[in-house]
């Protein structure tokens, strides 16, 4: 069992965090579960040093944007679980999960991701948070590949899969037409029947509400819209965590931040602790842009 | 045939191949092969742009060689000296066409590649007695020596090619005017008032035929009006050479396709002038040259004669020439350019050289002597407080500061009296005693003040990979057979 654990991290690492940090293409591996990603990283670590000490690297690089910073620990355990969630929520997205009787394999996904996502707590410590950032600040970069392929036969679309070869020959005579588009991660459930397309949004904003540094520096996203969570109040209501989250914000348009900022502080309750918390960091955002332009 | 050379390897079997201090394999010598002469030329045009031959040329010999098979090709052979040279050279042959070899004498290995990085070594001698044996990792091929080429001749070969920016460059020109154009050209420079020296070149006559030698009037102008600029290059007959190095001018309009400024094969005495479209001229020591207001229209008196004859009757001292000297004058510092820093004071130049701003070492020229060090700034040798200073009374003339030559004739009268060439660069102490430095010995002094500086180069790769981040693609993909085994019992695969 240890062993078969060992090759699915590996597995992971090569199809989808080395991706995920270093760019390039990334394959999901199968649904791991929420078992299995709760063990995934106990006492494990990416064997490939190569890849480890590039995912290392890169990492820091992140890490050094917002923090002097010049070592991160190894992915930690609770990294891993989210990895493997986020591994998952993009398997549910895949039409080549299920056959036309086994299309209820989506939505027993979607549970299992929203279980597992509820076990994974906020990060605890500044140094986690920004661990966290340092893997999964490129989520919303993540994308795919979706060819509409026209011919006088018809018309198919693949979803992220490279055009068969017999749709695109004779292109002439045929009159083929490729149109390629890109879809971000958050569009992915798009067109897709056996998914609901607002339970994978609000899944996927689960899961980057766990990392609340890569929350604030992806506050100019259109969808998911930002909005204020246990783990980003966390980390505005003490000193470092508010620096850090402002210098996350520094990189983005000031009055777009201010914008977003306010409409989420508007969406929560009046009374209670949250909002004035909010109030606070907004209010520091708007004087440190003041100051800047000044 | 090849083998690559490992790490800590020790022994090679190539004689005459070893391995340098940092465990490249290098013989004495360095050969590159070119596949023809257009690509030999490209190699000296490619070479000559970065650095001189100037290193090179010693121990450069240039030959065409012949294969078994007949084939001709052109191998250069120069002295290894290190790897660092031949990695250059090992660069530049590639971008020509060419490949490049290391060896001592007569068997060379290819020289070390991306492939190799310590270099190669031969598994197997080729048992022939010919002059160069090649060992490639595509083939191995002995050449025979068929003719050298001199680099000069090559160079001399080579047509300038058509270049009209060169056209507007500022700066003194060389004109050469066929024998009847001259006498026309200098009055036109004469009255146009033109700052211009002017001498016959003369070329022996070509066959029997010929009526004599051909003659021809060579212009120095040290700056051509802009007005005469269009008649000077558009004249038949006429024209005008930029210099580019010391002893050789390209024709306006045109650019010799190797920089001749890195290649010291001509001599500094003489001239040679690359003409677009036609033979180069060469003149091996440069006619006597005079001003051209030598040849202005004189009037004479008819009274002169007269006046000499009563100046000689009445009373002519018999020697009315007196001894120079420097006496000190109050008069205020006018044109301080030069300083003569003498060998005690050498170490004080040395410490004031580190602290001189970076325009001051730009523009500053120094030439070193056995009396010491001569420097000369334009703009005011105030800049560099060291040594004795000298104002230049005349275009190559200095004197003492604080001090006026005596008896006090015209500084352009005191240089014709001393008689030296013009490119000599004339110092007159305090005690009257006259130093002449040959112009060319002033070197620019940063250059003259760095010693040759150990360097390394560091791999730039890694922060490639940095900067060029690629975007996260997502693919679909089958998840295989039973795809939801690890999400439990009832993990979905029942169906829906």
């Amino acid at each position: 069992m240890a062993r078969d654990l060992s090759l699915r991290l590996e597995e992971l690492a090569h199809g989808l965090v080395g991706p995920l940090i270093l760019g390039g293409t990334a394959h999901l591996v199968a649904p791991l579960g929420p078992e299995l990603a709760f063990e995934l990283g106990v006492g494990r670590r990416i064997s490939d040093d190569d890849l480890r000490s590039r995912i290392d690297l890169a990492r820091v690089r992140q890490a050094r944007a917002i923090a002097p910073i010049d070592t991160l620990p190894d992915i930690s355990p609770g990294e891993w679980a989210l990895i493997a969630a986020l591994n998952d929520l993009l398997q549910a997205t895949n039409h080549e999960l299920s056959s036309p009787f086994t299309r209820g394999r989506h939505i027993t996904l979607l549970d299992t991701t929203e279980r597992l996502l509820a076990a994974i707590e906020g990060p605890r410590t500044t140094i986690e948070a920004i661990v966290r950032h340092a893997t999964f600040a490129r989520i919303f970069e993540l994308e795919r590949t979706d060819t509409l392929v026209s011919a006088w036969a018809g018309t198919i679309d693949y979803r992220g899969q490279e055009p068969e070869k017999s749709m695109t020959f004779w292109p002439g005579l045929r009159r083929v037409r490729v149109d390629p588009r890109k879809v971000p991660i958050q569009a992915m459930a798009d067109g897709f029947d056996a998914l609901p397309t607002a339970r994978y949004v609000q899944l996927l904003t689960e899961l980057v509400s766990r990392s609340p540094l890569t929350d604030f520096a992806t506050i100019e996203r259109t969808s998911p819209p930002f909005a204020w969570t246990r783990a980003t109040l966390e980390l505005v209501s003490y000193p470092t965590g508010r620096t850090l989250a402002s210098r996350a914000l520094s990189k983005l348009h000031s009055q777009q931040v201010l914008t977003v900022l306010q409409a989420a502080t508007r969406a929560l309750p009046p009374s209670g602790p949250a909002r004035p918390i909010a109030e606070s960091f907004s209010k520091e955002i708007v004087e440190r842009a003041t100051a800047t332009r000044a | 045939m090849l083998v690559r050379v490992a790490l800590h390897q020790t022994r090679l079997r190539t004689p005459g191949l070893g391995l340098d201090a940092k465990g490249v394999a290098l013989g004495s010598k360095g050969v590159v092969l070119l596949p023809s002469l257009d690509r030999l030329v490209a190699f000296l045009a490619l070479f000559t742009r970065q650095s001189s031959l100037e290193d090179i040329l010693r121990s450069m010999k240039v030959e065409i060689v012949k294969s078994k098979l007949g084939a001709r090709e052109v191998v250069i052979s120069l002295a290894a000296e290190g790897s660092d040279r031949m990695d250059k050279v090992a660069e530049i042959a590639r971008l020509a066409g060419g490949f490049t070899f290391t060896g001592t004498t007569r068997h060379f290995v290819q020289y070390r590649d991306g492939g190799a990085p310590f270099g190669y070594d031969v598994a197997e001698l080729l048992a022939q007695d010919a002059s160069y044996a090649l060992y490639h990792t595509s083939f191995s091929q002995v050449y025979t020596v068929d003719r050298p080429i001199e680099v000069r001749s090559l160079l001399l070969r080579l047509e300038p090619q058509l270049d009209p920016s060169t056209a507007d460059e500022p700066g003194p020109k060389w004109i050469c005017a066929e024998k009847g154009l001259g006498p026309a050209l200098i009055s036109y420079f004469v009255r146009s008032n033109v700052d211009a020296d002017v001498g016959l070149a003369e070329w022996a006559a070509e066959s029997s035929f010929d009526e004599g030698p051909v003659q021809r009037y060579l212009f120095r102008v040290e700056q051509i009006p802009d007005r005469m600029r269009p008649l000077l290059t558009s004249t038949p007959g006429i024209a005008v050479f930029q210099p580019v190095t010391e002893g050789v001018g390209v024709q306006l309009g045109f650019r010799h396709p190797v920089n001749l400024r890195a290649c010291p094969v001509f001599a500094r005495d003489g001239l040679v002038l690359f003409r677009g479209g036609d033979e180069p001229l060469e003149i091996p020591t440069l006619p006597a040259l005079g001003p051209v207001t030598a040849f202005a229209r004189v009037e004479l008196r008819e009274d002169v004669s007269t006046a000499r004859t009563q100046a000689t009757t009445v009373s002519r001292p018999a020697n009315i020439q007196l001894t120079l000297r420097m006496v000190p004058t109050t008069d205020p510092w006018r044109g301080v350019t030069a300083s003569w820093v003498r060998p005690d004071e050498m170490r004080l130049l040395r410490r004031m050289a580190y602290l001189l701003g970076a325009e001051t070492l730009r523009r500053a020229t120094v030439a070193f002597t056995e009396h010491g060090a001569f420097v000369r700034l334009t703009s005011g040798v105030e800049a560099i407080p060291v040594g004795e200073f000298f104002r230049e009374v005349h275009p190559g003339l200095f004197v003492p500061a604080g001090y006026d030559p005596l008896p006090a004739v015209s500084p352009d009268v005191l240089h014709k009296s001393i008689g030296a060439p013009q490119n000599v660069v004339l110092f007159v102490g305090r005690d009257a005693r006259v130093i002449g430095i040959d112009g060319a010995a002033f070197v620019s002094l940063e250059s003259a003040l760095l010693e040759a500086q150990d360097w390394a180069l560091l791999p730039a790769g890694a922060i490639e990979p940095a900067l060029a981040t690629e975007v996260p693609r997502l693919v679909l993909e089958s998840p295989g057979f039973r795809p939801m085994r690890d999400i439990g019992p009832g993990g979905g695969d029942e169906g829906g």
